[in-house]
């Protein structure tokens, strides 16, 4: 403890101590009276320290470190939980590594789409073409993902929803496909 | 480990603690019966701290007890006898401490562990902790014998040195 | 022995090293204090000493705080379990018992047992909070339920606390305890017709998928004055073309059970459903009695960071080794490994280990590229392959939607080659084998 702190404790119970004092022999302190200033000053000083303390309070946070989770036994991965995170990283706009991101899911997404199409039957450069073009599926958003041109003669009513919707394009664009490859793949 | 999908355990607050607290909030609450408003604010922190311990809500068990402290400023500044005072505050701060003790074993141990004893000895230190300070107050309280003003200013400034020096 | 402490805040607990403890304060008590000065204050504006001695309380709790420091956590754990090599699902009661070794009061202490990682708890709770005197035990139980595999205890989480909660020291414990090893039995699933490659020993053995179950014969051109009898009529459905089957012959085969145990097969479709490696390892011994029942030789090799190869075998002692190898061996283990594979280094010692005209049933989820590559080498190298695979996939979400269209491309990848791959859905393995009966 510092001196500082010392004479601090020292004091303080100094004065603890004469108050003690006084009040097991009044006479003690027959002399000294402490006046309606020192009063109310002792009292705000009081009450600041008390505002002080809370304050202190409200700001500590308490970060415990996790605890083992004894009772259940260790969970396994589910394949493609790791695409559902970069899906889910793409949906939030301006940070950094989305376009890293971007560009990861487009590229998956793209070799499996080939490879699908590729085991029905087309050779891989039809298959792309099929891709760009849109002609592999009915369904427009899952064409508009891998379409090169964004669309630009899409209706108003489209566009409407479109901003409306609270998905952002590229996600449902990326849902759609995969629903739309998954039923392909089943048919065979 | 890695993360599971049902949770662990069930993280309610511990019996024992919330039984211990809410007997000692409530203890706090009757005493607080000397006048209508000092009652009203340790009605409503017991009824807080009962929420917050049903519920696992810090923050409710400390806004009750916040509220049951409130009543007892207002008991003893309507003039409550000494003894009520300081018993009503006693049992604020121990039903405090049990009440978020509770909480905290609650969620690091779960209701299914055996914590019993655990508890029991905690609510047993706060009661001697604040047991100690409440009699020999009282004591000296009495044998002074409604003393000068003098009395609490030095106690009250020794207070907030002690507090200054006592601060982390 | 002196313990090595550390007070950073981030650490987890996971990180503490075996006689490492780290230290933290909770600050509960932070600004009690103003209990007393807010007490003291009123008491003093409005004359009223009854309130100022009131608020001592909040000192004394505040001085407790302060002065607290964490305890020393110097305690012996003793673990018993009821029945250290149970059969599957059967209940383990685990005991624990905590001792106070040190010189000082415990006044709270708290303890996670540390469970193997792949066991469920199914009544009681491995959690415990207690106090105790120098010298005082206390006694912890609880329910585990047993399941495959040699489940090794991990050390117990300590954490104590000083009588005000303040400052608290955090200390992994280790107890001597026998692991639990539970080594399920043989239990046999269906029939899996295996691919025409023999050894040239006497034996029964199916002909390849597709075909009706008629044992392998080999054939020459048809020459006019054959037999009608022995006339090869499947052959003729299939190709349009006369053959005479020359003989029927018995052979037998050799087999080798290869499990894919490397992480990417630690997969399963939700966090409480079994692992594929664990369906792997239940086809291999379910596959290991369908396969010996025709006296063939089976052997068990794993795909794995840690090498794992039982040469093809048959008979009691060698059906007891791979029951014992399926349940405990460290490759087959029921959680992931850490170590890195190395898939072409495995893959050669593999091939160097196999007989040369053994077949390899493969059990693997095939849920990356690497392994058809591996599988496709295999094949062409002279060892015919024959793929079981459990799924591992669902359909919850997108992103899983894709990794099963990319495994089902696998799925068709190998039959293009023509290595035959079973799509072993949620199902008994019996059903998805009676359902490859006609074709997979």
């Amino acid at each position: 403890m510092s001196w500082g702190r010392r004479l601090g404790l020292v004091l303080g119970l100094a004065l603890v101590a004469g108050g003690l004092a006084v009040a097991v022999a009044p006479e003690l302190g027959s002399g000294i009276r402490p006046n309606t200033a020192v009063l109310t000053g002792t009292g705000i000083a009081a009450l600041v320290l008390a505002g002080m303390a809370v304050r202190a309070r409200l700001n500590a946070t308490d970060r415990r470190p996790d605890l083992p989770a004894a009772e259940r036994s260790q969970s396994h991965a589910t394949p493609g939980e790791a695409f559902d995170r970069q899906l889910a990283a793409m949906a939030s706009p301006g940070q950094l590594h989305s376009v890293r991101d971007r560009r990861q899911v487009r590229d998956r997404l793209e070799a499996t789409a080939v490879a699908v199409l590729v085991r029905d039957g087309l050779a891989e450069d039809a298959a792309r073409d099929a891709l760009a073009n849109g002609t592999w599926t009915n369904d427009p958003h899952a064409a508009a993902f891998f379409a090169d041109d964004p669309g630009a003669d899409v209706s108003l009513t489209t566009q409407l929803r479109r901003s409306l919707s609270l998905e952002p394009t590229i996600t449902r664009r990326a849902h759609h496909a995969i629903d739309a490859l998954a039923r392909r793949a089943e048919q065979r | 480990m890695t993360a599971t999908a049902t949770p662990p355990i069930d993280d309610t607050p511990a019996r024992t603690s919330t039984g211990l607290a809410l007997a000692a909030s409530l203890a706090g609450t009757l005493a607080l019966a000397v006048s209508t408003v000092s009652l009203a604010f340790g009605g409503l922190g017991f009824v807080l701290v009962g929420l917050g311990l049903v519920r696992g809500w810090r923050s409710a068990v400390t806004l009750g007890g916040a509220g049951l402290f409130c009543g007892v400023v207002l008991a003893g500044l309507v003039g409550a006898p000494a003894s009520v005072v300081v018993f009503a505050t006693a049992t604020t701060v121990v039903a405090w401490d049990i009440a978020t003790f509770g909480i905290d074993v609650g969620e690091e141990l779960g209701r299914e562990a055996d914590t019993r004893r655990l508890e029991l000895v905690h609510a047993g230190a706060s009661v001697m902790t604040a047991a100690i300070p409440a009699v020999v107050g009282m004591v000296l309280f009495r044998t002074a014998g409604g003393g000068t003003a003098l009395v609490p200013i030095a106690l009250l400034c020794g207070a907030v040195v002690l507090v200054v020096v006592l601060r982390p | 022995m002196r313990a090595t402490e550390s007070a950073d805040a981030d650490r987890t607990y996971a990180d503490l090293g075996p006689n490492e403890t780290t230290t933290r304060r909770t600050e509960r008590w932070r600004g009690v204090s103003a209990l007393a000065l807010v007490a003291g204050a009123a008491g003093v504006l409005a004359n009223q000493p009854a309130l100022v001695v009131a608020g001592t309380v909040g000192i004394a709790f505040a001085a407790l705080a302060r002065a607290a420091g964490p305890p020393e956590i110097e305690v012996a754990l003793e673990r018993t379990v009821s029945d250290a090599d149970p059969d599957p699902d059967d209940s383990v009661t685990v005991t624990v018992d905590v001792t106070n070794t040190g010189e000082s009061i415990l006044p709270d202490l708290r303890l996670i047992d540390g469970v193997p990682p792949a066991l469920d708890v199914a009544s009681g709770s491995p959690r415990f909070g207690t106090a105790l005197r120098p010298g005082e035990s206390a006694t912890l139980s609880y329910d585990v339920t047993a399941t495959r595999g040699n489940h090794a205890f991990e050390p117990a989480l300590a954490v104590a606390r000083d009588v005000s909660g303040t400052a608290e020291r955090a200390r992994r414990v280790r107890a001597d305890a026998t692991p639990i090893a539970c080594v399920p039995s043989l239990k046999s699933a269906g029939e899996l017709p295996l691919r025409a490659q023999t050894t040239g020993q006497p034996g029964r053995v199916l002909t390849e998928i597709g075909g009706s179950g008629v044992a392998f014969h080999t054939t020459r051109e048809y020459r006019p004055g054959d037999p009608l009898s022995r006339i090869d009529w499947n052959g003729l459905a299939k190709t349009g073309e006369l053959a005479t089957v020359d003989f029927r012959e018995e052979r037998a085969a050799s087999v080798v059970l290869l499990i894919d145990a490397r992480e990417e097969a630690y997969r399963a479709p939700g966090p409480d459903a079994e692992s594929a490696v664990e369906r792997s390892v239940r086809a291999a011994g379910a596959l290991y009695d369908a396969l010996t029942d025709e006296e063939n030789r089976v052997g068990i090799a794993a795909l794995s960071p840690e090498p794992c190869w039982l040469a093809p075998g048959a008979g009691t002692a060698h059906r007891a080794r791979v029951r014992e190898l399926l349940a405990t061996h460290p490759a087959l283990a029921p959680t992931p490994p850490d170590a890195p594979f190395y898939p072409s280094i495995r893959a050669r010692r593999l091939r160097r280990r196999l007989p040369d005209d053994a077949q390899l049933v493969v059990c693997s989820p095939l849920c990356d590229d690497t392994i058809v590559r591996l599988l496709q080498r295999f094949d062409s190298a002279g060892h015919r392959v024959t793929v079981v695979s459990p799924d591992p996939t669902s359909e919850a979400t997108p992103g899983r939607r894709l990794a099963g269209i990319e495994r089902r491309l696998r799925l068709s990848t190998l039959r293009s080659a023509s290595i035959p791959a079973l799509d072993w859905r949620d199902e008994p393995l019996a059903t998805a084998l009676a359902r490859a009966g006609g074709s997979v």
